[in-house]
C-alpha cells in the first residue's frame, strides 16, 4: 500500500502528505522517498501526518533516519498535524522532544 | 467471541505485509468485547511491535500466531513467536526499545518460553 499521497512545494518547503498506517511494511517507502528528496537537494521538509492513524516504532526509526540526514545537511524537518495514536507513540518514547511539530493549517516557518 | 474461554486465533505468513491484518483482527476482537478505543489502539501497537520483532529477527520462519481470549474479565493476548527482545532498539533513538514500548502500554506484558519459542503475553481491560 502506498502511504505517500502526494508531494508538493510550498514556499521553500517540500511537503509530503502521508496517509494510512505506518509500520515496518510501509515506513521504508516513506523513508526512501524522503531520503530521495534530500539527495535531490531538498533541505526543508514538512511531513503532513494528519491523515496517519497508526504508527509503530519502525516508523519512528524511519523518521529519525530522515531527521538525522537532514540535520547533517543543515536542513530542517517538521511534522504537521501529529495527533491521536501516532502522537502517543511519540510521547511514550520521548521523541516528542526531538521532533518539531506544527499544527495542521499553520504556516510553515520562513527560516 | 463470548466472555468465556473461547480462543480466537489468527495466523499470518512471515511477511511484514500481513501485520496489518493481525492489527485489524485484534481491533475487531477488542471492539466486539467492548474495549475502549484507547485500549484497542494500544493493543494494535503492541501486537505490531511483537510481530515486527519476530519478523525482523527471523524468529518466525513459519509465520506468527495470535491468540485472543477472555480471562478473568480481561482480554488476554498471546503472540507466538515474539522474538527475543534482546535487541531491536530503534534506529538512532537512545534507550528506546520495542520491549519498553510494549511494557509502557501494558505493564503486565511478559515473554514466556514455550518449546524454545518466545511467547509474548499481555492482558487488557474490557469495557
Amino acid at each position: 500500500m502506498d502511504v505517500i499521497r502526494q508531494t508538493r512545494t510550498q514556499g521553500g518547503w517540500s511537503v509530503i502528505e502521508v496517509e494510512g498506517e505506518l509500520d515496518l511494511h510501509t515506513s521504508p517507502a516513506l523513508r526512501d522517498h524522503v531520503l530521495g528528496l534530500i539527495d535531490q537537494g531538498a533541505r526543508r521538509l514538512a511531513i503532513d501526518m494528519s491523515k496517519v492513524d497508526f504508527m509503530d516504532s519502525s516508523s519512528l526509526g524511519a523518521l529519525i533516519t530522515c531527521l538525522k540526514r537532514l540535520r547533517e545537511s543543515d536542513g530542517r524537518l517538521v511534522l504537521v498535524g501529529m495527533d491521536g495514536p501516532p502522537m502517543k507513540v511519540m510521547t511514550l518514547t520521548g521523541l516528542d522532544r526531538v521532533f518539531e511539530f506544527i499544527d495542521p493549517g499553520a504556516e510553515l516557518p520562513d527560516d | 467471541m463470548r466472555r468465556t474461554n473461547d480462543v480466537q486465533t489468527m495466523h499470518i505468513p512471515p511477511d511484514a505485509v500481513h501485520v496489518a491484518s493481525i492489527r485489524a483482527f485484534l481491533g475487531a476482537v477488542g471492539r466486539h468485547l467492548g474495549c475502549s478505543d484507547e485500549t484497542i489502539e494500544d493493543l494494535r501497537l503492541a501486537v505490531t511491535e511483537a510481530c515486527g520483532q519476530a519478523l525482523e529477527q527471523g524468529a518466525a520462519p513459519d509465520g506468527v500466531d495470535l491468540r485472543a481470549s477472555v480471562e478473568g474479565g480481561r482480554l488476554a493476548v498471546e503472540i507466538e513467536p515474539a522474538g527475543t527482545f534482546e535487541r531491536g532498539e530503534l534506529d538512532g533513538a537512545e534507550g528506546v526499545s520495542r520491549r519498553e514500548l510494549i511494557r509502557a502500554l501494558f505493564p503486565d506484558a511478559g515473554l514466556e518460553e514455550r518449546e524454545g519459542r518466545g511467547v509474548l503475553r499481555l492482558t487488557a481491560p474490557i469495557g
